[in-house]
């Protein structure tokens, strides 16, 4: 370079503006490397915040789940003490109405000697009265207006009683309607006795005035009254048979024959004694079988009936969702039409898996075992880019030269809008291109739904068979003037393929009918997407599926 | 006041030389950009390949030698990859790269030692010479090259900002940190130097030439 120049600066600046130096290799090398170590920073600080995320919600799932089983294990129990509480009440009741209708019989079968019955012991307030002779009057039965004194019917009419109370005396006073006190005669019962004092007794003349309330037993002639009494008051039920035995206070008490009692004690008072022991305050309860089976009573704690799987037998429910979806497509090498340029190498170099998305309506079906059918319909929509690279003109199908544009899912044909068409083997440069691709699906998946409150959880596996509804590439041609872009179908995909499914679901009920999804779902094409094409595709997706479900 | 890393100079035009040089990179090349900022190695291989050995020239520019060209380079293109989103298609991407080298150059020229300005260049007698002597010269761009990476680096510097990015002396004394009448000086002396040594290779080339 000669040059004849009086500044300095244009000679230094048209000698070495425009020069180009090669550029040692070990310099990319150094960029890239510095490259990959941002890179791998970003995506550490880019995972981080995802797995703080995860952990975050996973933290309030378990809180969510434990509180969900809390509340149910805590609600459950105040139930069954309520349901305990309320029977314990309904039982005690029935208690007492049956030993009033105990009592009411008794007092039926003694109406003849006008014997005043007890009513419940816990209503006694009788309180002994002493007389002027020195005697103590019975004490009365104050709250059933219906008694007479026991002592005015004897002093009236004491031989008739007595006749009376023999007749009596034979049928050993077992009542056959429901129950009974079949007593030992107590033998010299004529003595006067003193009734204990706040004892509300039955005390006609010469009966055993044994205390029959238990509380406080403290008659003067107790002893020799105890002493006497040497058979064991038995309150026998016919008709159930059961035995039970009431023991006085310092009484021992033994089994004796009604028969033996029946000679030995005197016709009034084993009556009498029959209707005090029929009546006493520590009457035990008895178990009226006919009022049971009347009332249909259970002795065990009623059971409730096992809870259905709320609205899930036999039902159907709709669904509705939406996913962005991570495609992740794998390609294969067609051996018979691949070569170099046109393989999957060179397709995974050039190619950028872009956006994708699905939506769609599902039906489900669910039975009572907790499985569940699903199927309905959805569309995904996926796209491509690819970067520049060189395409040359050949024929197509129809005759004509055109420039032919490969891509992994496919082929397309590009013509020029101005300017000659190509001849075979001309080539020209794409600047950028992005193929776009529709399938409306119909998806066929098995699903096992498990219920934990408001969540539910279901694994589902199924497959999907996918109709192609759209491919096109859309690229841009350099041309002399500028580009050109144009939108081109892309030949070579199949009219359908087949994907698997597999996703497991989380459902969060928000009332009766309805509940909310999330899903993360996995679909893996189990055929490829195109037929006669250097690389097969194969079209994967993973997605998150959020949506809502309606019973119907 | 420094120049801060920034790509784009609010008041400083493109270089003549960038425009006319320069293929337009615009709306065309999106794909390969969009690429890159994807992180894409291989458009980013590409992207490096178009403008690579362009912009080294610049940095043996500013480089007292190869390797510290090399580094100036690397440098570089890391920081053009990081602030790739800053790029607007608004003019042409070779320009926006080598503001990214300039710029580049001049932080590692102040960071390593402080841009002490020379007033006067030590040289022989007859190295002043008139500024209407005329020069010929037939030196190659890699002796060209060679000569102005031989000045003394606050020299080159202000040689390389004046003559080849079309900087002001006012732009140049902020860029540096020195003074207007500074950056004038040292252009003066920088050219001074040069033709000394255009001449001494000439005089040795052609001993028989006379000195005008």
């Amino acid at each position: 370079m000669s040059e004849d120049l009086h500044d300095i600066d244009d000679l230094f600046r048209d000698g070495i503006e425009g020069h180009v130096e090669a550029v040692p290799p070990s310099v990319w090398e150094g960029v890239s490397h510095d490259l990959d170590k941002k890179q791998a920073a970003l995506y550490k600080q880019k995972y981080k915040r995802l797995k703080r995320a995860a952990l975050v919600l996973l933290l309030l799932c378990f809180l969510g789940g434990s509180y969900i089983v809390y509340k149910e294990s805590s609600g459950s129990g105040k139930t069954s003490f309520r349901e305990t509480a309320s029977k314990t009440s309904a039982e005690s009741s029935n208690k007492s109405s049956e030993e009033k209708a105990g009592l009411s019989s008794i007092k039926n079968s003694a109406n003849e000697t006008k014997v005043g019955t007890r009513a419940n012991g816990r209503n006694e307030d009788a309180t002994s009265q002493k007389q002027p002779d020195g005697t103590t009057a019975p004490a009365t039965v104050s709250t059933s207006p219906s008694v007479s004194d026991p002592m005015e019917n004897t002093k009236k009419n004491p031989k008739e009683n007595k006749q009376n109370l023999k007749e009596k005396t034979t049928s050993l006073g077992i009542d056959d309607k429901n129950e009974l006190a079949v007593k030992k005669p107590v033998v010299g019962s004529s003595e006067k006795t003193k009734p204990v004092a706040n004892k509300p007794t039955v005390n006609p003349e010469g009966f055993d005035n044994a205390p029959l309330n238990t509380r406080s037993p403290k008659a003067v002639n107790r002893k020799s009254t105890e002493d006497r009494i040497t058979s064991k008051n038995t309150i026998i039920n016919s008709s159930n048979k059961k035995t039970v035995t009431k023991q006085l206070p310092a009484v021992q008490q033994t089994k004796i024959a009604a028969n033996q009692r029946a000679d030995n004690i005197p016709a009034v008072e084993s009556l009498n004694r029959n209707q005090a022991l029929a009546t006493r305050e520590y009457a035990a309860p008895f178990i009226n079988i006919k009022a049971l089976a009347i009332n249909s009573q259970s002795i065990l704690p009623p059971t409730q009936p096992k809870a259905k799987n709320p609205g899930e037998s036999g039902l159907f429910s709709l669904s509705a969702f939406a996913a962005p979806n991570i495609s992740f497509d794998r390609l294969e090498d067609n051996d018979r039409l691949a070569g170099p340029g046109r393989n999957r190498q060179e397709a995974k170099r050039l190619e950028d898996d872009g956006y994708a998305f699905s939506a769609g309506l599902l039906l489900n079906y669910s039975f009572s075992n907790g499985l569940g059918l699903q199927s309905g319909v959805t569309v995904t929509t996926s796209s491509t880019t690819i970067a520049p690279k060189t395409v040359y003109a050949k024929m197509d199908g129809s005759g004509r030269t055109r420039y032919e544009f490969q891509c992994s899912s496919g082929f397309a044909y590009l013509s020029p809008k101005s300017g000659a068409q190509p001849a075979v083997g001309d080539s020209a440069k794409t600047i950028g291109a992005t193929s776009k691709l529709t399938y409306v699906s119909i998806p066929l998946a098995l699903n096992y739904r498990i219920n934990a409150g408001r969540f539910s959880f279901y694994p589902s596996l199924g497959a999907g068979f996918n109709f192609l509804a759209s491919g096109k590439a859309t690229t841009s041609l350099a041309v002399p003037a500028g580009s050109e872009s144009s939108t081109t179908a892309i030949s070579g995909l199949k009219r359908s393929y087949v994907d698997g499914h597999i996703g497991f679901g989380i459902e969060y009920g928000i009332g009766k009918k309805l509940s909310l999804s999330l899903r993360p779902n996995a679909r893996l094409a189990l055929t490829p997407i195109n037929s006669e094409t250097p690389v097969k595709a194969y079209q994967n997706f993973l997605s998150l599926e959020s949506g809502v479900r309606i019973k119907l | 006041m420094p120049i801060e890393f920034f790509p784009f100079h609010p008041t400083k035009p493109f270089p003549l030389a960038s425009v006319l040089i320069a293929k337009p990179f615009g709306i065309e090349h999106q794909p390969l950009i969009q690429a890159c900022l994807r992180g894409d190695r291989h458009s980013q291989n590409e992207l490096y390949g178009l403008f690579a050995p362009r912009m080294f020239t610049v940095c043996l520019r500013y480089g007292k030698d190869r390797h510290e060209a090399e580094e100036i380079l690397q440098e570089g293109f890391i920081k053009v990859f990081s602030s790739l989103h800053q790029y607007r298609s608004e003019g042409s991407m070779e320009g926006w790269i080598r503001r990214v080298m300039v710029t580049t150059a001049l932080q590692r020229l102040r960071s390593r030692t402080p841009l002490h300005a020379v007033l006067s260049v030590e040289g022989d007698a007859h190295s002043h010479l008139a500024d209407d002597e005329k020069i010929e010269s037939s030196l190659s761009a890699k002796e060209l090259l060679a000569l102005v990476q031989a000045l003394p680096q606050v020299y080159r510097a202000v040689f390389n900002l004046y003559v080849f990015e079309g900087y002001k002396h006012k732009e140049i004394a902020e860029a540096l940190n020195i003074s207007e009448g500074t950056s004038k000086s040292n252009l003066y002396d920088a050219r001074q130097w040069l033709k000394e040594k255009i001449r001494a290779g000439q005089r040795l080339n052609h001993p028989k030439q006379k000195r005008l």
